[in-house]
């Protein structure tokens, strides 16, 4: 590969912003100086399809409505565990208006009725002339179960006796693996699968006993949070509509490729014969990547009709059965000596996703900070409950919630503030600077210590951290087109999931073209174009914005060439400014970018990119980049202590995404992060009732949420990072945005009232609990 | 890329927590398996067609419903 050597912003602006310079690929573009130079990067631009949301123009999956569209509901069990006996479908096919019936299991498996490991798993789907007889029609199919034990509790299915959720005792633990190393299955009985004992982050490294024996303080503590579900404002579904010559889906997800590529296999289809369209998304936070079990049975009902099917799922079938954030009971035992400095920390878990794995917690403590004795126990344990799924930084929140409280009783125990005793343990520069800016805007210094609020009416100031990798994916491609009419487009895969992914392609586009924003026409969620990253991890940004820059640089070299040719000059003479194309050595030289175009010989050109490595040889060996996305909130409150009511008065923010593409986007993305770190730290909770496996607020009602007025002012300070890794240095902020927050609530609790709480939700009741447990 | 596992059904698939897909066309990184998901494409859940836990450790040769890249959907059915 051809390259070349560019000189690239470096650091941080106001802290230690220099140059660095950068072996880069030949056809890339050089390098954009510091937001402050740019013209639309960095900028407030207002989103492209904010006015089509807000009158309701824009139309999301569920609004989609096709000739002859038929409407679909699925059945769900309404017990816990059963083995299926037998299900009868008759009535419900007769129904006037039905037009298919279809079971579940038989997507697999004709010969074998199916097992129930939770309430609300599917087990048929039904195809009607409307939703009303859709939802008739299932209420008329009759299964005939054999009721069998559960659990849905996590310490109760930790017990010797408790019912299995998978019939065979585990007799040695290979689910998963680490890098490199097979688990220790020694522990794995039961309803309990692992530990998982390391990771590539770091894992298990030195001697905890010996490091726990140096220590000159050490904190021990266990910590509680809940199962919560995700709550996204459009719930999971499709439209999908099968045709001879292959199906078109339209579908609410996270990854329009991850969902083609699922249907694909699941129909022994070439993909070229699934087209997944997402135009407008409302929200999912980790759990819409695949296709879910509501995909295949459209599919499945439009195929038996050869009629457009539209399923999507209800506010209570989103809560059973499409994932949450598992719980945890997460110890923790760290020491340090008197300079503040870690001897040891020893982490231990246990989580419930229900019937699916995937409950650690463990990356926070292994990576947060420096300390040379680290252990790790994570273990997942099984319940008859629905499946968890990725929810906006997966394991890391539940983590954070214990880590950084323990971290500032360490401090407290050393008398040390907080914020010093990080500075000495934290070795990021940008979480340094987040801690310093944060720090002056909210008003560190007024903090008072813990339990010193006079009056029944207490406030209280705490703060949290956190890191999240910054990956990207690969495989993210992106088509700019120039038309000969001057029409800029620019084309992907990727969706939009609401953050703001639109407008960000048009800002990279329009800075590189010279043009302004509105000039450039973005058309994305849809496999038709050039495959894009999936909406999760973070990782958008970081992955499409580099190959829309590359793709836009290098159709622009290519206008350049022509117009070259027509002004009898070099092409690399050519520059682009304010919606022109200028000759550099003479002014007087120029035409508008619309005038240019018309010297195309074809009617468009253009340029397919893809994510190429990052830059100065940040790469794993299987092919990821990575760095760090640091995070530092401040939290005010006030808790009542007559009642135990508590207000989360302000959140201050600090947070770093790399290069900010668009503020104003940011602060919004940062808003969301923190109201639903809010709502976790205080409010929402699955409950379950152990008696029936039912979950019994699965609404919008009794799950409780918050409103208005119990959403915090938010302030956020976005501190300008440039690692120099990729054309845009450009990165998400989605996860960062929501792991701290609750812990911080929690230690502003502890300094309002003197008494620290170790579980969420923080309650009124869990608040007058602590208070008359401390007087007791 | 996680070089030493052993072969895996050809419908097991995994999301890790950092937005990849895992299994199928894609590799196997297995990066945090701790937060990891697991699903089979047969059911379109986390249990397999067996109705037992899918993963790694267990979706591979030997599990009655395992099938390599050379079998098609349908021409093996679970068998109990």
């Amino acid at each position: 590969m051809d390259t070349k050597k560019e000189k690239f912003p470096h650091g941080i602006p106001g802290y230690n912003l220099g140059e660095i310079e950068r072996e880069i690929p030949a056809e890339d573009p050089p390098a954009w100086p510091i937001n402050d130079e740019l013209r639309v990067i960095g900028k407030r631009v207002p989103r492209l399809d904010a006015r089509a949301k807000v009158t309701g123009e824009a139309k999301y999956t569920s609004d989609i409505q096709l000739p002859g569209m038929l409407y679909a509901k699925m059945l769900r069990a309404n017990v816990a565990h059963a083995k299926i006996l037998a299900i009868d479908t008759t009535l419900a096919e007769k129904l006037p208006g039905v037009h298919a019936v279809h079971l579940m299991h038989e997507m697999d498996d004709k010969d074998h009725l199916p097992m129930v490991k939770f309430v609300g798993q599917p087990i048929a789907g039904v195809a009607a002339e409307s939703l009303d007889i859709a939802k008739e029609a299932i209420k008329l199919i009759k299964v005939k179960y054999d009721e069998k034990p559960f659990v849905i509790d996590l310490e109760d299915a930790l017990d010797a006796n408790a019912p299995l959720v998978y019939d065979e005792p585990i007799a040695e633990q290979r689910d998963g693996g680490d890098v490199g190393v097979v688990h220790d299955g020694s522990k794995g009985k039961g309803n309990l699968r692992g530990p998982s004992t390391s990771s590539f982050w770091g894992g298990p490294r030195g001697d905890v006993e010996k490091g726990f024996a140096e220590a000159d303080v050490v904190v021990e503590r266990t910590y509680r949070t809940q199962v919560h579900t995700h709550v996204p404002l459009e719930t999971h579904g499709v439209v999908i509509d099968w045709k001879p010559e292959g199906m078109t889906v339209y579908a609410s997800t996270q990854s329009t490729k991850g969902v083609r590529d699922e249907l694909a296999t699941y129909f022994d289809l070439p993909k070229s014969q699934v087209r997944v369209i997402c135009q407008f998304m409302g929200g999912g936070f980790g759990a819409k990547h695949s296709a879910g079990t509501f995909g295949p049975m459209a599919a499945t009902l439009s195929k038996k009709t050869g009629r457009p099917v539209w399923l999507m799922l209800d506010r209570q079938e989103e809560h059973l059965a499409e994932g949450n954030r598992p719980n945890s009971l997460h110890s923790l035992k760290i020491g340090a000596k008197k300079d503040g400095t870690l001897t040891a920390i020893q982490q231990k878990s246990h989580g419930t996703a229900g019937v699916a794995l995937g409950a650690g917690v463990g990356r926070i403590a292994q990576i947060l900070y420096e300390c040379p004795n680290f252990t790790t126990e994570q273990y997942d344990v099984l319940t008859h409950a629905g499946p968890g799924a990725a929810w906006r930084a997966p394991g890391n929140v539940q983590g954070a919630f214990g880590v950084e409280q323990a971290i500032d009783e360490l401090a407290e125990k050393l008398k040390i503030d907080p914020l010093t005793l990080r500075d000495k343990i934290d070795k990021s520069d940008v979480r340094k600077v987040e801690r310093m800016r944060g720090a002056e805007k909210f008003g560190w210094s007024k903090r008072q210590p813990a339990g010193s609020s006079q009056g029944p009416v207490k406030k209280g100031m705490g703060m949290a951290q956190s890191t999240w990798p910054r990956f990207v994916h690969l495989d993210s491609s992106v088509e700019v087109k120039l038309y000969k009419d001057g029409a800029v487009e620019v084309r992907s895969g990727v969706q939009d999931i609401g953050t703001g992914t639109k407008t960000i392609l048009a800002q990279v586009v329009a800075e590189e073209l010279g043009l302004e924003v509105s000039d450039v026409t973005v058309r994305i969620g849809d496999t038709v174009f050039p495959d894009g990253p999936a909406s999760g991890g973070s990782v958008v940004t970081g992955s499409i914005t580099p190959p829309t820059r590359n793709a836009a640089y290098q159709v622009k070299l290519k206008l350049f060439d022509l117009v070259a040719k027509e002004w009898k000059t070099e092409a690399n003479k050519l520059t682009v400014k304010d919606g022109m194309v200028v000759h550099m050595d003479d002014s007087s030289r120029k035409m508008t970018f619309k005038d240019a175009l018309k010297s195309l010989r074809t009617g468009h050109i253009s340029v397919l990119a893809s994510r190429g490595d990052d830059y100065g040889g940040f790469q794993q060996s299987w092919g990821l980049a990575y760095g760090d996305l640091g995070s530092v909130q401040f939290a005010e409150v006030t808790v009542d202590t007559q009642t135990g009511l508590i207000k989360v008065d302000r959140i201050v923010a600090a947070h770093s995404c790399a290069r900010p593409l668009n503020i104003g986007q940011l602060e919004s993305q940062i808003n969301g992060g923190v109201i639903q770190g809010v709502s976790y730290a205080l409010y929402e909770a699955r409950v379950m009732d152990k008696g029936t496996g039912h979950f019994i607020n699965a609404n919008v009602d009794q799950y409780k949420m918050p409103y208005a007025m119990e959403i915090p002012e938010i302030e956020s300070i976005l501190v300008e990072e440039y690692p120099a890794q990729s054309s845009t240095d450009a990165y998400g902020i989605a996860e960062p945005a929501n792991i701290a927050t609750a812990a911080a609530i929690a230690n502003a609790v502890y300094n309002a009232i003197g008494v620290r709480i170790f579980e969420i939700p923080i309650t009124p009741a869990s608040i007058l609990n602590a208070l008359n447990k401390d007087y007791e | 890329m996680k070089t030493d596992l052993p072969k895996l059904c050809k419908y097991l698939r995994a999301r890790n927590p950092y937005g990849m897909p895992e299994g199928g066309e894609n590799p196997w990184y297995l990066l945090d398996d701790a937060n990891t998901i697991f699903w089979c494409i047969r059911t379109a859940g986390g249990t397999g067609p067996d109705y037992a836990l899918v993963g790694p450790g267990t979706c591979q040769k030997g599990r009655g419903c395992y099938a390599d890249d050379e079998e098609r959907k349908g021409d093996k059915p679970y068998q109990s």
